[in-house]
């Protein structure tokens, strides 16, 4: 871990993001898909955290409604002190340089009809007062930290590979100097050879810049390669939260587990031994979730207490959390968390 | 790396670009020519080709003749010279077909834009597009000029108050496809991560929807432009030949078409002259539009 005293940056508390359903002639409210369901989770400053989780469990969403690209049902996120879930428009449009977003379709995430310095230059007019000459100095100076060649700023998106377009992406994001960076899927749309390059572009950002990330991904292995903690995401909620190393090494809820083993084992005689997990049935419906635990209509490991009660995420071992029966066989009480991975000390992060 | 970046290439003007595309496609310069012409045709036309008074004696003497060195278009039953009637008709219905088209192009991106981007918008303004479209035209332009023409005709001169009454008829009645149509685009385009970029950017819906969704949708907007205008031609016409346009012995072109139906057995140029004017206005006008369409887009100027 990077630096594990450095202040809390991110903290989202309780966050809920809800698409209301309207049905019937009178298109009445009839339910809500639970997009995401009471998330918290803090990011310390300088510090990677991975999100994974398989398709629609809710993920960008996560992404977006931290950025306030939604509106959230409920909930609370703060960044650098600022309540984002409550700003006022004209104060949250100040807040944006602050956090910025990369995003997962390179190709669409650029409009085709602005070339390249207008695209990068954009939140620079928006934000900032430079002249035109300071502002296309800005703009070259973006283009070089990202690796673009300088000539290219008269050139439209539609010239530029996936690879060369993401990083367009992350210089504009880049503009305006932000603390905290929503990487949404920004590999999900590119060749295996040229992810690694936008990933250590990335890090090398992180190092030079002192950014924060949230990366989200569903691909394991490079989560693994740069986050520093990692969240396990089903269906709207947290199901783990725990240190990279020690989630990859012994993960701890069943969900998390089943996710790990099916991440490829790049020697095929360990390969041919290891065993996978292997989930029965389909996602249960985000608008209609099973009345327990979320995951209780797949766990191979399900028992009695999961069909009727939801599980919260507690700290089970020193910076690990958990959200699962399994570790929480005590009745938790205010001030204390039990289970039978019980440590004497609470405190997050200490022993790593 | 200073050596390079002396030769960083300066920026080319939008317009330069644009127009060197425009260039390329043959049909847009072939259209921009024929309208050019056409244009010239009935502005200049007159100062070449005077109207030649003639007593009624003699106009009935040359009533009713085919092309000839005096008349090349021939002559009408009341013995007009019908170039001097084309000419005076064209500037009249191109500008009728222009004017309408703007007002209608404007309302009905303004309406579809709105009504696309705005969720709250959206129900409103687009029954109002239905309750429009619901609407049968003729009687509603009948009901309108019938209305507001002697009072309007009373203040700007007979000639002027008709063809403002005729224009702002023509295109409150016609948005309606446009705004459709951009409704459509707007929604489709609003859910695109360079849409979503630019807010999490912060920048105000008005400048996204100027900056990055009315270039998006230049080209749907640039078909029903250009369709709208010979729309707008047909319509005068019938306007006028319900009686409701112009007065009568004003000519333009959907006029002239209608008057000639009568003789078109007898005197098909008649009808073709007209005809001809209003389908090569429209045609230029589809390819003018067609190779601005081109033109504007980075991804085909590229090529």
């Amino acid at each position: 871990m990077r630096d594990a005293s450095a202040p809390d940056l991110v903290q989202v508390d309780g966050l809920k993001m809800y698409f209301p359903v309207y049905s019937g002639v009178l298109r009445r409210h009839s339910g809500d898909i639970k997009a995401v369901d009471d998330v918290s989770f803090t990011i310390r400053a300088g510090e990677t955290l991975g999100l994974v989780g398989e398709s629609g469990c809710g993920k960008s969403t996560l992404g977006r409604a931290m950025l306030r690209l939604y509106d959230p049902t409920a909930g609370r996120v703060v960044i650098d002190g600022e309540d984002i879930a409550r700003l006022s428009p004209e104060a949250l449009r100040k807040k944006r340089p602050t956090m910025q977003m990369v995003f997962q379709d390179p190709q669409a995430s650029l409009n085709p009809r602005m070339s390249l310095s207008s695209i990068i230059g954009e939140p620079l007019v928006e934000h900032t007062a430079l002249t035109t000459a300071q502002r296309q100095d800005r703009i070259y100076e973006l283009m070089d930290q990202v690796g673009l060649n300088r000539r290219f700023a008269n050139r439209f998106p539609h010239e530029f590979s996936g690879g060369q377009r993401q990083r367009i992406g992350i210089a504009r994001a880049l503009a305006l100097n932000p603390k905290f960076i929503v990487c949404d899927e920004p590999i999900a749309a590119l060749d295996v050879s040229i992810q690694a390059q936008v990933v250590n572009l990335l890090e090398d950002l992180q190092d030079k810049l002192g950014l924060t990330y949230l990366f989200i991904s569903h691909d394991l292995s490079m989560v693994r390669h740069i986050a520093d903690r990692v969240a396990v995401m089903y269906l709207g909620r947290i199901v783990e939260l725990s240190p990279r190393d020690d989630l990859y090494a012994r993960p701890l809820h069943p969900y998390a587990e089943a996710l790990l083993s099916a991440v490829n084992e790049p020697n095929p005689e360990r390969a041919r031994t290891r065993s996978r997990i292997l989930l029965k049935g389909d996602l249960p419906s985000p608008a209609n979730p099973p009345k327990g635990c979320n995951f209780c209509t797949r766990c191979p490991k399900v028992f009695d207490r999961c069909l009727t009660e939801k599980p919260a995420l507690v700290q089970v071992e020193p910076g690990r959390k958990v959200a699962c029966h399994l570790f929480q066989t005590l009745k938790p009480t205010a001030g204390s968390t039990g289970g039978f991975h019980t440590q004497d000390d609470f405190q997050q992060g200490v022993t790593l | 790396m200073s050596e390079q970046s002396t030769a960083i290439p300066k920026a080319q003007s939008q317009f330069g670009a644009v127009w060197r595309q425009f260039r390329v496609h043959r049909g847009a310069v072939f259209g921009l020519i024929v309208l050019g012409l056409l244009a010239a045709f009935v502005i200049f036309g007159p100062l070449f080709w005077p109207e030649v008074k003639l007593r009624v004696v003699e106009a009935l003497k040359v009533k009713n003749q085919g092309p000839s060195l005096r008349f090349p278009f021939g002559t009408d039953q009341l013995g007009r010279d019908m170039m001097v009637r084309m000419m005076a008709a064209g500037k009249v219905s191109l500008a009728v077909g222009f004017v309408a088209m703007i007002i209608a192009i404007f309302v009905g991106t303004g309406i579809g834009i709105l009504a696309g981007y705005f969720k709250r918008l959206d129900g409103p303004l687009m029954r109002m597009t239905d309750l429009f479209l619901s609407l049968p035209l003729i009687p509603l332009l009948l009901v309108l000029v019938m209305l507001f023409r002697d009072t309007i005709a009373s203040v700007l001169g007979p000639e002027l108050g008709a063809f403002l009454l005729i224009v702002f008829a023509i295109g409150i009645t016609s948005w309606m496809q446009a705004a459709r149509i951009v409704r459509g685009e707007v929604l489709a385009l609003k859910e695109r991560e360079y849409v979503l970029a630019a807010k999490s950017i912060g920048v105000p819906a008005r400048r996204v929807i100027l900056r990055h969704i009315l270039p998006n949708i230049i080209s749907p907007v640039m078909v029903a432009a250009t369709l709208g205008v010979a729309e707008a031609i047909i319509t005068e016409s019938v306007l006028s030949f319900l009686g409701l346009g112009f007065p009568p012995d004003f000519p333009t072109w959907g006029r002239l078409l209608f008057d000639g139906l009568q003789y078109i057995q007898l005197y098909p140029e008649r009808v073709i002259w007209p005809g001809l004017a209003i389908s090569l206005t429209v045609l230029s006008v589809n390819y003018i539009g067609d190779g601005l369409r081109d033109a504007l887009d980075p991804r085909i100027r590229g090529r």
